[in-house]
């Protein structure tokens, strides 16, 4: 019994360590922070709860990012998912100048976040965007303000990260379907099934691995996204856009409250540990037929 | 078997390179008697006047060395506070502001200047108009101002010409403003010009009501002052006399790009923009005059930001700091930024005059600038106080909100001394 | 008559395909073109509206000005070690975890893994200055070595791998086992050769971070010889001016890397590697 321990230890040793010393010790660091009060110069206060306390009594914008955070990540996960695996499976038959398209699915990815951003920004301009130009072409007499609108500021950043992010979760599938073996999908054909049916009873049971990676990745990076407003609306207008990542920046470099920027995060990070959980779980249950 | 010892070999190969790549970095104070003073700053390698200077004050102090630490303009405050929380070693410390400066003092970032001030006979105070006293929190002296930008109208003469309307005057009031803008506004489509610019930032409505000092951030209650402006603003961009803020954040568009492809007739904007002028504009002639205010308020008073010097507070070489700011914020250093159309922290007759010769060497430049730079007062734009870069948030979101019309101004204004109030009550 | 009726629908949704293929191509293809057109004009030409694509007179010379104006060529070779280096590194250590996790049973497994993934959700901003006090307390600031550290061990290279592992039929593993072929070969052997669209896309994720990445080098690395190339990017705007079309010229050059790497790794997104040998 023991020696399969060590060996198993000696897989995750290296990993681990580099892992446990320069990420989880600042993590743990943090943690403790958020029972503090720091400036980042001034020596650190301990306040017990008081960072949550105000935090879920006196700060407005608290819950005002927490909704945005919630309303973009409810739009921008499953809506990538989904596409993301329709391209894949696209992208793995045999079309004519499959790598062509595949390199180029993939490019807004790799390209810069600022391009990305500034392309865009200028396709919805309000004014003279050729999305509200073709809006008015079509008799749309008042076509949305897009980023200048606090109502659809966050449906138009939630259509660029989906832009930007599906080609790297296509690769992902991707991948993943090379693992389904094809003597599946011809035996399902033989019987007969629909495309449809070898979808539902093919590929999604072979991808759930990789299905339950990227929710759990696209939910982790809904959940800190904090980039993409930065560049375009820097939370605007007003607050429409202030998600929690920007909110817990603010805390720490305008505001120069380390500590609850760390309580900030600790918040965040529960409820992505009770989602993770949940799928943990999910997961379990779904895969175990390996 | 083969593929693992590839695979460790790799590992190694790898490690070994890091390391080595890591070795060799330690630090050489003292290089043969030498003082190494590390100067923490942006855009170094991009601006000549910095090298100048610093290789001119060398050359008087042959046995300091100066190490610069340059971040990118964008990120350098975020940068500089980091690093200071690891308590890094910066002997001179350039700031963007008074937010900036006012948020390291609270951290005990930097340390406070009055006894150099007091043992150093060659410094004045009083020639940096009332700047030095305006630099402080809790009466200690913090900053010395490098440069400073106080905000003015530029104006595109020829644009005015052409249409046969008189130059804008001191003294206008926002109507007026509102008025020839409208007169100066041209054209449809991609050949409109416009009467007037402003640009997105919160300041370029709010710094209008601070010149007469009729605005202070720091007090909720003349915040209700800021209405009229933002009336009349709102006003303008309705009539297409300026562009529209949503338009403008949505396109990235710079505001300088405007005024050079003259699609502007008119623009109010910081002094450093003097400097882009000169550096860019040669197909026409442009001129400055004050702000216009419903206050009454002529050109006496200026109103604008400061980039303060400092201490840092681990610093290894203070003294040889201090010697390093009192030179190029004194009259040297002055001089050699004065001549690029760089507004510095340092007033004097020389400095005014070299602002009234440009016209000699940039054509397009206006006579008798000083009459613009040596005010009687200057409002320093944002006044120092720890909670200031949160009230600027504030300001800026409530801003972003009534320009873009999502909220009407007297909503968008109590919403500012609300949430400012609740800040400052905490 | 049936077969004429099939091959006509077929050839009908075939052709859809390909259209909607070529629609979505062109407009993933967009921000690349922007950032081509954009690097190519007078900086007061680049946001101007309506959006020119061809630009009237193209500066050519913002390709060799950028080389000039920073020292970008530094930047590239700093980004191609450090790349290399956290890629190369990550990619052995986490396929040696992730096969731990995945196939093998050990005390603590799954809390220690549980540990991995939950701080993935935390945003880097937050452990941003203590990591940054830990680092300076090791000495670790400014050199290449610091960053490598940080960044080649990552939850999300563990989890990615760890994912894939599980894919894999436990059958192999227990053949290979009464073989008498030890764990490490087993990973060695078996798990890796069958992971290869696995480890391509572990290869791409982390090249293309590390190569993008700026926040770790911009507040770790002060001496001007160690910068990359994302931190010469932002050098070219200034506190008063902007200059995007150097900044797309340097960014278009940047990308060139990153795209070879995903052209010389898509063959290995081919399909049949991870059937040999399971059925039968």
């Amino acid at each position: 019994m023991k020696k399969k321990n060590l060996v198993a230890y000696s897989f995750i040793l290296p990993n681990l360590l580099g892992f446990f010393v320069f990420t989880f010790i600042p993590i743990i660091f943090s943690l403790l922070l958020s029972f503090c009060e720091w400036d980042s110069g001034n020596p650190i206060k301990f306040v017990g709860l008081d960072n949550f306390v105000t935090m879920f009594t006196k700060d407005k914008s608290f819950w005002i990012s927490l909704k945005n955070t919630l309303y973009y990540t409810v739009v921008t996960v499953p809506v990538t998912l989904v596409l993301s695996l329709f391209l894949a499976i696209l992208m793995n038959k045999p079309i004519k100048g499959r790598n062509f398209f595949r390199s180029v699915l993939f490019f807004p990815y790799v390209a810069s976040l600022v391009a990305v951003a500034v392309v865009w920004m200028a396709l919805f301009n309000p004014d003279r965007g050729p999305i509200n130009g073709i809006l008015m072409a079509l008799g749309v007499n008042n076509p949305p303000r897009w980023a200048a609108s606090t109502t659809w500021a966050m449906p138009t950043i939630i259509g660029l990260t989906v832009w930007k992010g599906m080609g790297y979760y296509m690769i992902v599938y991707l991948a993943a379907l090379q693992g389904v073996p094809k003597e599946l999908y011809e035996a399902a054909a033989l019987d007969g099934a629909s495309g449809w049916q070898q979808f539902r009873n093919v590929t999604w049971p072979n991808v759930t691995p990789t299905t339950f990676f990227i929710l759990m990745m696209l939910l982790v990076s809904a959940f800190k996204s904090y980039d993409t407003m930065y560049i375009t609306t820097q939370g605007g207008p007003g607050e429409a856009t202030k998600v929690l990542a920007y909110h817990i920046y603010n805390s720490a470099f305008v505001s120069s409250k380390f500590g609850y920027a760390s309580a900030l995060s600790m918040v965040l990070f529960v409820i992505v540990m009770v989602v993770t959980l949940i799928q943990f779980k999910g997961e379990k249950r779904f895969t175990n037929y390996l | 078997m083969n593929k693992k010892r590839v695979g460790i070999a790799l590992f190694a190969g790898v490690l070994s390179i890091g390391m080595l790549s890591g070795c060799g970095d330690e630090k050489k104070d003292a290089k043969g008697g030498k003082t190494d003073l590390k100067v923490a700053i942006w855009d170094y390698s991009t601006t000549e006047y910095y090298k100048t200077m610093f290789d001119a004050f060398t050359k008087k102090n042959p046995d300091i060395n100066i190490e610069v630490v340059e971040f990118s303009a964008d990120e350098y405050d975020n940068t500089v506070t980091t690093q200071l929380g690891g308590k890094q070693d910066f002997d001179v410390v350039f700031t963007k502001g008074t937010p900036a400066l006012s948020g390291l003092i609270a951290q005990g970032h930097v340390i406070s200047l009055d006894d150099y001030i007091k043992n150093d006979s060659d410094f004045n105070k009083d020639n940096y108009l009332g700047l030095i006293d305006q630099l402080t929190m809790d009466d200690k002296v913090y900053g010395v101002p490098f440069r400073k930008d106080n905000n003015l109208l530029f104006y595109n003469k020829d644009l005015f010409d052409k249409a046969d309307v008189p130059y804008p005057e001191d003294g206008m009031n926002m109507k007026e403003y509102h008025e020839l803008a409208e007169k100066m506004t041209s054209g449809t489509g991609n050949d409109k010009v416009y009467g007037a610019h402003f640009h997105t930032w919160a300041s370029n409505v709010y710094d209008l009501a601070r010149r007469p000092e009729a605005f202070d951030q720091l007090d909720t209650d003349t915040y209700d002052n800021l209405k009229p402006y933002y009336d009349e603003v709102l006003a303008m961009q309705d009539e297409g006399a300026i562009q529209d803020y949503g338009a403008l954040k949505s396109s990235n568009i710079h505001y300088s790009g405007v005024f050079y492809n003259q699609q502007t007739s008119m623009i109010t904007i910081g002094t450093w923009f003097i400097n882009n002028l000169l550096e860019n504009v040669t197909d026409f002639n442009w001129g400055v005059c004050s702000t216009p205010n419903n206050e009454g308020m002529g050109k006496d008073n200026a109103v604008g930001g400061v980039t303060p010097v400092s201490i840092g507070a681990y610093a290894k070489h203070p003294d040889e700091a201090w010697k390093f700011i009192s030179y190029i914020c004194g009259e040297e250093g002055a001089e050699v930024i004065a001549k690029t159309g760089i507004l510095p922290g340092y007033n004097s007759d020389k400095i005014n005059q070299i602002f009234d010769d440009l016209p000699k060497t940039y054509e397009n430049a206006p006579e008798n600038l000083s009459n613009y730079i040596d005010v009687d007062k200057y409002v320093i734009e944002q006044r120092m106080d720890p909670k200031i870069k949160d009230i600027e948030n504030i300001l800026t979101e409530e801003h972003s909100e009534i320009m873009t019309k999502s909220i009407s101004v007297d909503e968008g204004v109590k919403k500012m001394k609300e949430r400012v109030s609740e800040l400052q009550q905490n | 008559m049936e077969n004429t009726k099939k091959t006509a629908g077929t050839r009908i949704k075939k052709a859809f395909i390909y259209l909607a293929l070529i629609v979505m191509a062109l407009i993933m293809l967009i921000p690349f073109a922007w950032m081509i057109s954009a690097s190519l004009k007078l900086e007061k030409d680049v946001f101007s509206f309506p959006i020119q694509w061809i630009p009237k007179d193209p500066q050519w010379s913002n390709y060799a000005i950028i080389w000039k104006k920073v020292p970008l060529l530094t930047g590239f070779l700093n980004t191609t070690k450090l790349t290399v280096c956290t890629t190369i590194l990550q990619l052995i250590t986490s396929s040696l975890a992730a096969y731990a996790f995945a196939k093998l049973e050990f005390k603590g497994r799954d809390t220690i893994f549980m540990m991995y993934v939950m701080t993935i959700a935390i945003p880097w901003q937050v452990y941003m200055v203590p990591q940054y006090k830990l680092m300076t307390w090791l000495s670790l600031t400014d050199s290449h070595l610091g960053i490598i550290l940080m960044h080649a061990f990552t939850a999300m290279g563990v989890f990615l791998m760890r994912q894939f592992f599980m894919g894999i039929p436990n059958e192999l593993l227990e053949a290979a086992r009464i073989d008498g072929l030890s764990e490490y070969g087993i990973w060695a052997r078996i798990m890796l050769p069958l992971s290869k669209p696995a480890i391509a896309t572990l290869c791409i994720t982390s090249f293309t971070f590390e190569w993008n990445d700026f926040m770790g080098p911009l507040i770790y690395l002060s001496t001007q010889s160690k910068k990359t190339i994302q931190l010469m990017l932002r050098m070219f705007n200034t506190q008063y001016s902007s200059n995007y079309a150097q900044i797309m010229a340097a960014a278009t050059v940047a990308l060139i890397p990153v795209l070879i790497i995903f052209v010389l790794l898509q063959r290995y997104f081919v399909e049949g590697v991870a059937t040999s040998g399971i059925k039968g």
